[in-house]
């Protein structure tokens, strides 16, 4: 009795779960929008294989993928992951999937930004009334693209930072926590959005202008650097999440019944 | 360890300084009769401390002890002091004994925990061996440290005040214990400042003050015909100190 | 007032319903706590009693550098265990990284110095207190040892738990060795950090109240323990 009760507590389930397994580097706006919920149970059916995601941000995924320390790397910063393929980290990347980024904030509005024309607009209002935003300085795909916005629209905020432009260093929930906690502007892709459960007074305010483009790009690990990789299984993964039945599955991927990521072509 | 020749006790030169103050100065001492020998002096003479220098429990500033011969840290010694407030483990009445003893094997055999509740037994802790030793009474304590002391048969019992705060009828129980262990060959030496116990159980006895030692005598000339005028004061109870 | 409500409600709903999901959390939570917690008293207990009781050179260093290590932050812990169990880490090869595994090395390393600097303190205590004991009765070295043991069981007990309490609520470090892989590493700790993120706020609270729970079973246990200890004097 005893020795059953001790071998099952110190029985650790990678030990008994299946042998194939990948593990897959990931932005955390796949991960917390219920996105791998939705997909692994589908994997492991379809090619009986088992998926671990690691959700960070996606400096901090292609920084760990460097350390060989995935299989798959799925994030959302094209201009890394083609650096990350350049130097030799990776192998091909492939456009997997898209949505897009939306400007959120207090409901009232008194910026009127819900009427503005173009992305540039949102920010030049920001910029000159001063309001709080807040910026996740982490590196991260959100990140870098909303630097790249304020620098199309020439401005410098980050002079500013610490007075109404706030560098938290956080992940997009965490942020959008701190948003809803202060009545604050910031950036964010829409899934992890329409997911987040403590919006409070926040509402989207600017949306849909093709400068919010937001695509997520799959790289597998190159072997040749990373010898442990699991390249196999990692192919085959790949092979089915760009076929035709895996663009289906990510296109049927509906929270409140809409539909979170779009499947590139 | 019977090498007749050796004396059982000999000190030289002995010194021990605490704060740059002679606490305790012996130049001689040989203790070689069998039987009890009783130290005997007023608080704060030092008897308690030549007690704890020939167990090693405190180490002498100058000076050598030898037991049987041998230096006290010698392994072949086998004394045992039993202290004057007993220290007891957060253990049993049985397991303060059996973690003390030494065993011959890691786990004590039957014959030796049979050693172990006999000797309970006989100072009175017989019912007792499972009660935690912190709840015993301050004589049962005394007894408790006292059988701890007599299971490894020492050569040499150094004994420190163990009555001063129990009542008589315990007293007597101990002194009887005492007694019976130096019939069994085992060389006492008894610390007390109590002058009557001194008699009722020495055979030869010393007067200690001021850390000196200031008289060695068999108990006959030492209580009807003292030399010093000191011993004479004292045991006419005419010393206040 | 409603989130309150709403917390509560979940939080005890979990708790009834006995969810699966919730309950393989819990479950490999306590098994990973326990099996660190296990692995460290082994080594920690016997070096403490050593360097409560042997004044041997490079002593003082030793404890220094265990009390030093007893603050260490997580976060910390969890970026070394990370880097050394990496895939391009010198401990690459063993695959324990994003396992349970690496998980128990993290919390290894954060209850070690608690549980060693602990016992030495209190065998340090024990040794004043029963240096002349040993002396007068000649008791040897080794069974000095088993004495020790013996008797700080209790006391012993109190750092077991002290040591349980860092392992179970501690977050940093898990999530970065652990990776808060579904059915594979999420904790307690690493789940309420995910739905915190995901602003789901009172789930995130009701796990946090079961986790409470657990910690104040656990604290229960040690206050019996010393209400039993003190009734039969052996605090």
């Amino acid at each position: 009795m005893f020795k059953i009760l001790f071998s099952t507590f110190f029985i650790f389930s990678p030990l008994s779960s299946y042998a194939a397994e990948i593990i897959i580097q990931s932005t955390t706006s796949t991960k917390n929008s219920g996105f791998y919920d939705f997909i692994i149970p589908k994997v492991k059916k379809n090619l009986s294989l088992d998926v671990k995601v690691v959700a960070v941000g996606t400096g901090q995924a292609i920084s760990n993928a460097k350390r060989c320390d995935g299989d798959v790397l799925l994030v959302h910063d094209i201009e890394a992951e083609t650096a990350f393929v350049k130097e030799g980290y990776g192998l091909k990347r492939y456009d997997l999937m898209y949505n897009d980024f939306i400007f959120v904030g207090p409901n009232h509005d008194n910026l009127r930004l819900r009427n503005k024309m173009n992305t540039i607009d949102v920010l030049q209002t920001i910029y000159e009334s001063k309001v709080i935003f807040l910026s996740r300085s982490d590196n991260s795909g959100t990140h870098n693209k909303e630097k790249k916005l304020w620098e199309l629209a020439g401005l410098e905020p980050t002079k500013y930072s610490g007075q109404w432009y706030l560098e938290t260093g956080l992940g997009m929930g965490a942020t959008l926590n701190i948003a809803a906690g202060k009545n604050a502007y910031t950036i964010t892709d829409r899934a992890t959005w329409i997911s987040f459960k403590n919006k409070s007074d926040l509402k989207i305010l600017f949306d849909e202008d093709p400068r919010l483009f937001n695509q997520y790009g799959i790289i597998l690990v190159n072997p040749e650097r990373c010898p442990n990789v699991n390249i196999k299984d990692a192919n085959r993964f790949l092979h089915w999440i760009i076929s035709d039945e895996g663009k289906s599955t990510i296109g049927s991927f509906k929270i409140a019944n809409q539909q979170l990521f779009f499947p590139s072509n | 360890m019977t090498n007749k020749k050796e004396p059982k006790i000999e000190i030289k030169d002995l010194k021990f300084c605490h704060n740059g103050k002679v606490l305790l100065c012996v130049d001689y001492l040989r203790i070689d009769s069998p039987g009890i020998t009783v130290i005997v002096g007023p608080n704060g003479a030092g008897k308690s401390l030549l007690l704890k220098l020939i167990q090693g429990i405190e180490l002498p500033s100058a000076g050598q002890i030898r037991l049987n011969g041998l230096p006290i840290s010698d392994k072949r010694q086998s004394q045992s002091m039993v202290l004057q407030t007993p220290i007891l483990m957060r253990l049993s009445v049985y397991q303060n004994m059996s973690m003390c003893f030494e065993r011959k094997n890691f786990f004590i055999s039957a014959s030796e925990k049979q050693k172990i509740i006999d000797i309970l037994s006989r100072v009175g802790l017989g019912k007792k061996l499972s009660a935690p030793a912190k709840l015993l009474s301050g004589g049962e304590k005394q007894k408790l440290s006292l059988a701890r002391s007599l299971i490894s048969n020492p050569s040499i019992l150094l004994v420190d005040e163990p009555t001063s705060t129990i009542d008589p009828n315990t007293t007597m129980l101990i002194e009887g214990l005492i007694k019976d262990q130096s019939k069994k060959g085992t060389k006492i030496i008894f610390v007390t400042h109590d002058i009557n116990q001194a008699f009722r159980l020495a055979s030869d006895a010393i007067m200690i003050y001021q850390g000196k030692i200031v008289e060695q005598e068999n108990v006959i000339s030492f209580f009807e015909n003292p030399k010093s005028d000191f011993t004479k004061n004292y045991l006419a109870g005419k010393l206040l100190v | 007032m409603q989130f309150i409500n709403e917390t509560l409600s979940l939080a005890w709903g979990l708790i009834l319903g006995f969810d699966s999901k919730v309950f393989e959390i819990v479950w490999l939570s306590l098994k990973v706590s326990l099996t660190s917690l296990i692995l460290s008293c082994l080594f920690a207990i016997p070096l403490g009693i050593i360097l409560g009781v042997y004044k041997f050179v490079g002593r003082n260093f030793v404890v220094l550098i265990l009390n030093t290590l007893m603050g260490l932050p997580p976060v910390v812990v969890g970026l070394s265990v990370y880097l050394l169990l990496s895939r391009s880490g010198p401990m690459g090869w063993m695959n324990f990284l994003y396992t349970p595994y690496a998980m128990i090395i993290a919390q290894f390393i954060l209850i070690f110095p608690i549980i060693s600097s602990l016992t030495c303190q209190k065998v340090e205590e024990l040794n004043s207190e029963y240096k002349d004991l040993f002396v007068s009765l000649r008791v040897k070295k080794t069974q000095q040892f088993l004495i020790f043991f013996l008797d700080s069981r209790f006391a012993l007990l109190t750092i077991f738990l002290a040591g349980f309490g860092r392992a179970i609520s501690e977050v940093g470090a898990v999530i970065i060795v652990g990776g808060n892989i579904d059915h594979v590493t999420r904790m307690m700790t690493t789940a309420i950090a995910m739905h915190t993120s995901q602003g789901d706020l009172s789930l995130a609270m009701a796990l946090g109240i079961i986790l409470l729970l657990i910690a104040l079973t656990v604290n229960l246990l040690v206050f019996s323990l010393r209400l039993f200890v003190k009734r039969y004097g052996y605090d």
